[in-house]
């Protein structure tokens, strides 16, 4: 089973992808904030990581950085209330870039989208 | 020199015998009421200190009351004389006295006490008469005439025989109104013995004698001597030749004249400083028959930026309107330099505008004026038109006078007078005059251009700090839009989340019941809701956005209206609003982004179909107005409310449904971002109209901040 890692500092937005993501069949890991986030990476090393931007102390690019400076294959995704990170060249190192609303849908295709062209990558290959 | 004359007469000593043996006291009064001389029976009784002392109460004091002094009296009409009867021994009364006070010099008088009782009355009194006060009053500068009672000359002094222009011999016998020249004392102006006896001073009046160089003014004072029976004994008449008196009155007046002229000009020069006006009452100065009395007069004034002599302003001398008298009053002056100018004068101010010298032609009479050699310079009739013929219709062959204008050692124009024809060339008085007039001119012209420049600063400041302020305001504005993007930016940040949250579980809530379930509509009624909300934040966050937009670029204008008109095209279809882009050709390239610019455009085309709605009609234009380039967008819809015209570009003002009130607030900062302006007017009923104002590429600076006159209601079919 697919493991993924959500890293938000919202609790309700948390339960709602690990409801969703749990209804797609994955297995969900939840951190509230980017510390929290790195440390779960590092524990659990999950399939892919949805990371919240905005949160109190670190932010969500800087906690991506840090891990992808010890996991270059992991899939990224952010999602954020503001498309306005788009412009920022941080996030240009994220797989996909997600704008929060209520409708999870796009979320939902865009992780299995991520997984699926893992799959086909096959291990060692990156 | 009477003083002088009488003591040195060559018949002193047979005067003063006579006098003595007559009875007759005489004395001269000088200025200060000093007695001069006195004969010497009254030295006698009075002692030598009498010379030199004060008149009153040394000379008559037993006869005559000093406290009635008439000397002021004597001064003015020249003759004056009393009788009394003084008392006598033991109380009766004593022989009837007379003092005849003749004056004899500007502040001399001559003084006779007369004892008319002296012998047997009146013989005595003939004798005296032709004897005594003709031999006395021989070396008097005045003529004196002394006159019987039927008012026939018996004695007549050199000076009166001078004056008359006849011997002192051909003078006896004559009546006395006949010896001036017919006509100029009718006989029945004169009066009779009898009114004559009873009147104090009697006839007095000037007579003008002789002609040319030979003219006099003659002052013919009559004065009554009364006898013992109160009827007129004899007369005394006294001519005073007062010609140089009155030309140096005449000179006088004039002087005055001219002073309030000057004055007049002044006091009407010192309440305008506007150059023109200044110009006007010069010329006023000049042409006023009070003033210089010029017939034509013009001026013409330095430009050094240009190296020319400009004609300014000429005018002609009004129609006569009375003798001509030096002086005018102010409001006079005022009348004729302000009075709307005849259409000669118009004709002549055109002429004058027209000549322009160039400062280089040091030749040029106007150039040479202007140089200051000479206070005034005069040139013959015929002289200068030679080298202006332009100026002929001016000067109509006159002379002319010239005169500089120069304040402080500047150099500021030249006054031209023509000098009125027949009036003669102008004395030296008159050139006086006009180089007063001209300096006078010169003070005003130079206070005048000092008030002008010195406005124009005034007007730059004032448009200056006005600029400043309303930069500030502008600032002050997009401070707090800036502050309102933050929080409106935080605000939709924060909403978002638990509204994701909201929305998301009721999206599982609806998937997980059955459609038939009626708790599927209520859960149904929550996601339309949030999507609602979501719709909300999505417009402010657009907004939001707006603000961030860079600006400075370059940018068609053209381009950018037809850009925007295409967004709308379909739009403009399903909702049947007519809508049409008018692009003037060959607009040039104005400062402004093209993403921020096409942003505005669409938030007002967006405003501009919510106010129409179905069937309206919305045309976009781009025009090139004075100085900047107008893109506006305008609507037939409801209009604007006047009082709301300023509150759409305030923050979270809205009128519409569903609107955030940032769209045009935040419109407008971006605008103003690019240098532009952003402004509104409607005719509420008619519709609305939004201006961009925006700086054409090639202009500094940025655009006007107001909005111009609308020029093109006229001609433009879709309005008016």
């Amino acid at each position: 089973m697919r493991r993924i890692l959500i890293v938000d500092d919202e609790r309700h937005l948390r339960l709602l992808y690990r409801r969703e993501l749990e209804d797609d069949g994955y297995q969900v890991v939840e951190a509230a904030n980017a510390e929290e986030g790195i440390r779960a990476f590092e524990q659990q090393r999950p399939d892919l990581i949805v990371m919240d931007i905005r949160m109190p102390g670190m932010n969500g690019l800087e906690a991506m950085a840090r891990i992808l400076d010890k996991d270059r294959r992991v899939p990224i995704v952010l999602n954020t209330a503001f498309d306005s990170y788009r412009d920022d060249f941080t996030s240009w190192a994220a797989d996909a870039y997600v704008t929060k609303g209520p409708d999870t849908e796009e979320l939902r295709r865009t992780v299995r989208k991520l997984l699926e062209e893992r799959e086909h990558l096959g291990p060692g290959e990156l | 020199m009477s003083e002088r004359e009488i003591r040195t007469a060559a018949s002193r000593e047979q005067l003063l015998d006579l006098l003595d043996a007559n009875g007759v006291q005489l004395a001269l009064i000088g200025p200060g009421r000093k007695v001069l001389w006195a004969s010497p029976s009254l030295l006698g009784t009075r002692g030598p200190r009498l010379i030199g002392g004060d008149c009153h109460g040394m000379l008559w004091r037993r006869e005559a009351d000093c406290r009635t002094c008439r000397r002021e009296e004597v001064l003015s009409t020249g003759v004056t004389h009393r009788s009394w009867i003084p008392e006598g021994r033991g109380g009766a009364p004593g022989p009837r006295r007379l003092l005849v006070q003749v004056r004899v010099g500007p502040e001399e008088i001559l003084e006779a006490v007369i004892d008319t009782a002296l012998s047997d009355g009146e013989q005595a009194y003939e004798v005296f008469r032709e004897r005594v006060l003709a031999e006395g009053l021989r070396h008097v500068p005045a003529g004196v005439l002394l006159l019987d009672r039927e008012l026939r000359i018996v004695a007549a002094n050199p000076a009166a025989s001078a004056l008359l222009g006849r011997g002192e011999w051909e003078l006896r016998g004559a009546h006395y109104p006949a010896v001036f020249p017919e006509g100029l004392y009718p006989a029945a102006d004169f009066p009779t013995p009898a009114e004559l006896a009873s009147h104090r001073p009697i006839e007095e009046r000037e007579l003008v004698l002789g002609s040319g160089l030979e003219r006099r003014v003659v002052r013919a004072c009559l004065a009554a001597v009364p006898g013992p029976d109160h009827g007129l004994a004899a007369a005394v008449a006294v001519l005073t030749d007062v010609t140089r008196q009155r030309s140096l009155n005449e000179a006088l007046a004039r002087k005055v004249g001219e002073l309030t002229l000057l004055r007049e000009m002044s006091l009407v020069l010192s309440r305008t400083a506007r150059l023109d006006r200044v110009l006007r009452v010069v010329l006023a100065a000049a042409v006023h028959p009070g003033g210089l009395g010029m017939h034509a007069a013009a001026l013409f004034l330095a430009e050094e930026g240009k190296g020319v002599l400009r004609g300014r302003l000429a005018r002609r001398a009004p129609a006569a309107t009375g003798p001509a008298r030096r002086g005018a009053a102010g409001h006079e002056l005022e009348a004729l330099a302000f009075d709307p100018p005849a259409p000669a004068d118009r004709a002549v101010e055109t002429l004058a505008r027209r000549l322009a010298v160039p400062l280089g032609q040091s030749g040029h009479p106007l150039v040479l004026a202007l140089s200051g050699a000479s206070p005034v310079q005069i040139y013959p009739a015929g002289a200068l038109e030679a080298a202006e013929p332009a100026l002929g219709p001016l000067l109509e062959r006159c002379p002319v006078v010239l005169a500089p204008l120069i304040d402080q050692g500047k150099h500021l124009g030249v006054l031209l007078g023509a000098v009125t024809p027949g009036s003669g060339f102008p004395d030296e008085d008159e050139l006086a005059l006009a180089a007063m007039i001209a300096s006078t001119a010169a003070g005003a012209v130079e206070r005048a251009r000092l008030h002008d420049a010195l406005s124009d600063r005034l007007e730059e400041l004032r448009e200056a700090s006005a600029r400043v302020r309303n930069l500030q305001v502008q600032v002050l504005k997009a401070e707090r839009l800036s502050a309102i993007g933050e929080l409106a930016a935080e605000i939709v940040h924060q909403i978002r989340n638990p509204l994701s949250v909201v929305g998301g579980f009721a999206r599982r809530l609806a998937r997980h019941f059955p459609a038939d379930d009626p708790r599927s509509e209520d859960v149904q009624i929550v996601l339309d809701e949030t999507r609602r909300m979501e719709a909300i934040l999505e417009r402010i966050r657009q907004d939001v956005r707006l603000a961030r937009a860079p600006a400075g670029r370059s940018l068609d204008p053209g381009d950018l209206v037809r850009a925007v008109v295409a967004r709308y095209r379909d739009l403009a279809l399903e909702r049947r609003v007519r809508l049409s882009a008018r692009v003037e050709p060959d607009l040039p390239p104005v400062v402004g982004d093209r993403d921020t610019m096409l942003e505005v455009l669409d938030n007002l085309l967006s405003n501009a179909f919510d106010a129409v709605g179905e069937g309206g009609k919305v045309t976009v234009r781009a025009q090139r107005l004075k100085e900047a380039v107008h893109l506006v967008v305008e609507d037939d819809g409801p209009g604007i409310a006047a009082e709301r015209l300023e509150q759409i570009f305030e923050p979270f003002f809205t009128t519409k449904v569903g609107g955030t009130g940032l769209g045009l607030p935040l419109s407008k900062r971006l605008v103003a971002q690019c240098g532009g302006t952003l402004s509104a007017d409607s005719r509420p009923g008619e519709g609305a109209r939004f201006r961009i104002l925006l700086r054409p590429q090639d202009t500094a600076g940025p655009v006007p901040g107001e909005l111009p006159e609308e020029t093109d209601d006229a001609t433009d079919p879709d309005r008016g």
